[in-house]
């Protein structure tokens, strides 16, 4: 540290105090956001310091997890899993997964054998989870006991979630690479996509749909990982894609909502909206829908591609993937208020909100 | 503002040089942190004109006797003291002002490391969004990892669960060497508030310096490391290092 003359240096510990507030106060970069899934009965929600379950029809709270006072690490952020028995599994920053019952939020199990945080998305698939970890593990865990399975050491940080089909697993890293597994946790195959991977692949009429930092929309031979086609994205794509009869839809941060084809990736449809598109987007039947940073929520008519209805979310910050579960349709929110929102799809009306109950 | 002027250009800056370094971020950090005080060398001198200047009026004839005349009149004597400041020209807070203009350069340096390291989504969104067009997207991710630390987490050479605890061998590095720095490059004063002063300072700075490197992200740690080391290398290139005042234990009075 620099010299200082003596009569200044009364000024310096006060001063030093200051600049460690100001490091303290400027260190955040960003907020987290809301992980959430839903059944035909309610919501799951991870944030913060627990796992809360919503009832779909009111938006209250029906249980949370933990009930004690959490420990210090324990940061929920991913959206949590849901298995066919009923578990609700939740990965946390404390490097530890928890199965939940998903009708009372008890604890069925507890996995302790990541040795980093959990960031990405776990997810359930026939008997099976599947937790990525940010150093790189990917874990397949029974579900019934979380016993592991087998695991996977990829290349580099893991923060996106799998995608997992009836014979391969896909997950993207950080350090660029789609991995293609088989059931075993075996390599088939890897490909440098040239950007950081932060969301799970899109299996989409036989064509593996990969987003990445700075590149197009690259799509792949999900059974050898070549490359078929690229479309232009403005900038990162950070959401998956969602298709539907043959059309692939995805935005990126940049706000550009497009749509392409399957086949060769020929533009067919594109809207600029008011914010970065950070969540993937949901469908239903005859629509679109897509949530932007800046708080807007909007369907879009596939017919045409032309807007249905547009609802904000007052003084919010709309982050991760829209869930759609019986015409109620759910996105993660940043506000003082808010943590999730939910709207009737077919009518763009705010249904409920959910913000849990301080501790 | 903040960021338009002060942190994306050194986190661009700090991932420019990253490319060029083999792409390992604690050299990116050694470079960076040795360019900043290149830009800032400016004002390190002025400090120590300032300094000298100080020593010389303490070691003038009417301080020494202001010194006897009003030694139990404490207020008096500083008021004789502004006067002298005043009648000789100097300003003693002229020392003050490049401290504080460093402290938003360190404070951007943190940010920097952090932002640039990204250690979780929100801020590799945040970060996707200040990339210059220049400077590659594939650079980010940054590699956090260099020996055992990781330069986005504070430094312990052992995991707790083997000891019980981790070794913060970085903090103890940077403890030791600002310790170093301030014995060597503090100048000895015959005003005995700067002589007590001095020797505070020598305990509580690196203590305090300290305790930023064990508390937060280890990549500063290594900036303080850096800094320290630099600072001792330029007063020695100048001739201004006693080598002499490390044998003495008692403060840098």
């Amino acid at each position: 540290m620099p010299r200082v003359p003596a009569s200044s240096r009364r000024f310096l510990l006060p001063a030093l105090a200051l600049a460690a507030f100001a490091l303290a106060a400027c260190g955040s970069t960003g907020t987290p956001w809301p992980g959430v899934a839903a059944d035909s009965e309610r919501a799951y929600v991870a944030f913060g310091q627990g796992v809360y379950a919503v009832h779909l029809t009111n938006g209250q709270e029906a249980w949370r997890f933990p009930v004690e006072k959490p420990t210090r690490d324990q940061l929920f952020y991913s959206a949590p899993a849901l298995t066919e028995s009923g578990l609700v599994i939740a990965g946390s920053y404390d490097h530890k997964v928890y199965a939940l019952e998903a009708a009372s939020g008890d604890l069925a199990w507890t996995f302790e054998g990541a040795q980093e945080r959990i960031i990405g998305d776990s997810v359930a698939s026939g008997d099976s989870v599947f937790v990525p970890v940010a150093d790189g593990t990917l874990f397949a865990l029974r579900a019934e006991d979380g016993e592991v399975e087998w695991s996977f050491k990829a290349d580099g940080a893991l923060w996106s979630a799998p995608l997992v089909t009836d014979e391969n697993v896909y997950i993207g890293s950080l350090t660029h690479t789609i991995y293609a597994l088989d059931r075993e946790g075996n390599l088939v195959w890897k490909h440098d996509v040239g950007g950081a991977i932060s969301e799970a692949p899109s299996l989409v009429d036989g064509t593996l749909l990969v987003g990445a930092l700075g590149q197009p929309l690259i799509a792949l031979d999900p059974a050898t990982g070549e490359q078929r086609w690229t479309a232009p994205s403005g900038e990162w794509i950070w959401a998956a894609a969602v298709s539907s009869d043959g059309i692939a839809y995805f935005g990126d941060l940049g706000g550009r909502l497009a749509a392409v084809s399957v086949s060769d990736g020929s533009l067919l449809h594109e809207a600029t909206l008011d914010g970065a598109i950070t969540g993937r987007p949901a469908l239903d039947a005859s629509r679109l829908f897509v949530a932007t940073e800046t708080g807007s929520v909007r369907s879009f008519l596939l017919s045409d591609f032309s807007s249905e209805w547009n609802e904000i979310v007052p003084e919010a910050k709309l982050y991760g993937p829209l869930v759609l579960q019986d015409s109620l349709l759910m996105v993660g929110v940043v506000s003082r208020e808010v943590d999730v929102a939910a709207f009737d799809a077919d009518s763009g009306q705010l249904r409920w909100t959910f913000k849990p109950a301080s501790r | 503002m903040l960021d338009l002027l002060v942190f994306d250009p050194m986190v661009n800056s700090l991932l420019f040089i990253y490319d060029f370094l083999f792409h390992n971020f604690a050299l990116a950090i050694i470079v960076f942190t040795i360019l900043i005080r290149l830009i800032t060398l400016p004002l390190t001198l002025q400090q120590q004109r300032s300094t000298q200047r100080m020593q010389e009026l303490q070691g003038s004839k009417r301080w020494q006797d202001m010194q006897k005349k009003y030694k139990g009149d404490r207020q008096k004597m500083q008021e004789e003291q502004l006067k002298l400041y005043k009648e000789v020209g100097f300003n003693p807070l002229s020392g003050c002002l490049p401290l504080l203009i460093q402290f938003p350069i360190l404070i951007g340096l943190y940010q920097s490391i952090s932002r640039a390291l990204a250690l979780a989504p929100p801020q590799l969104l945040d970060l996707s969004k200040r990339i210059y067009p220049f400077v590659s997207s594939s650079l980010v991710p940054v590699d956090s990892r260099f020996l055992w630390w990781d330069l986005g987490q504070p430094e312990r050479l052992l995991s707790p669960q083997v000891l019980g605890f981790g070794l913060p061998v970085l903090t103890i590095l940077v403890v030791v060497t600002s310790w170093l720095q301030t014995k060597l490059t503090t100048p000895p004063s015959a005003d005995a508030q700067s002589k007590q002063m001095s020797t505070m300072m020598s305990l509580y700075l690196p203590l305090l310096i300290g305790y930023f490197s064990y508390s937060y992200a280890s990549g500063l740690a290594l900036y303080f490391l850096v800094s320290n080391i630099a600072t001792v290398i330029q007063y020695a290139a100048m001739g201004k290092v006693n080598w002499r005042r490390l044998l003495t234990l008692r403060g840098s009075a």
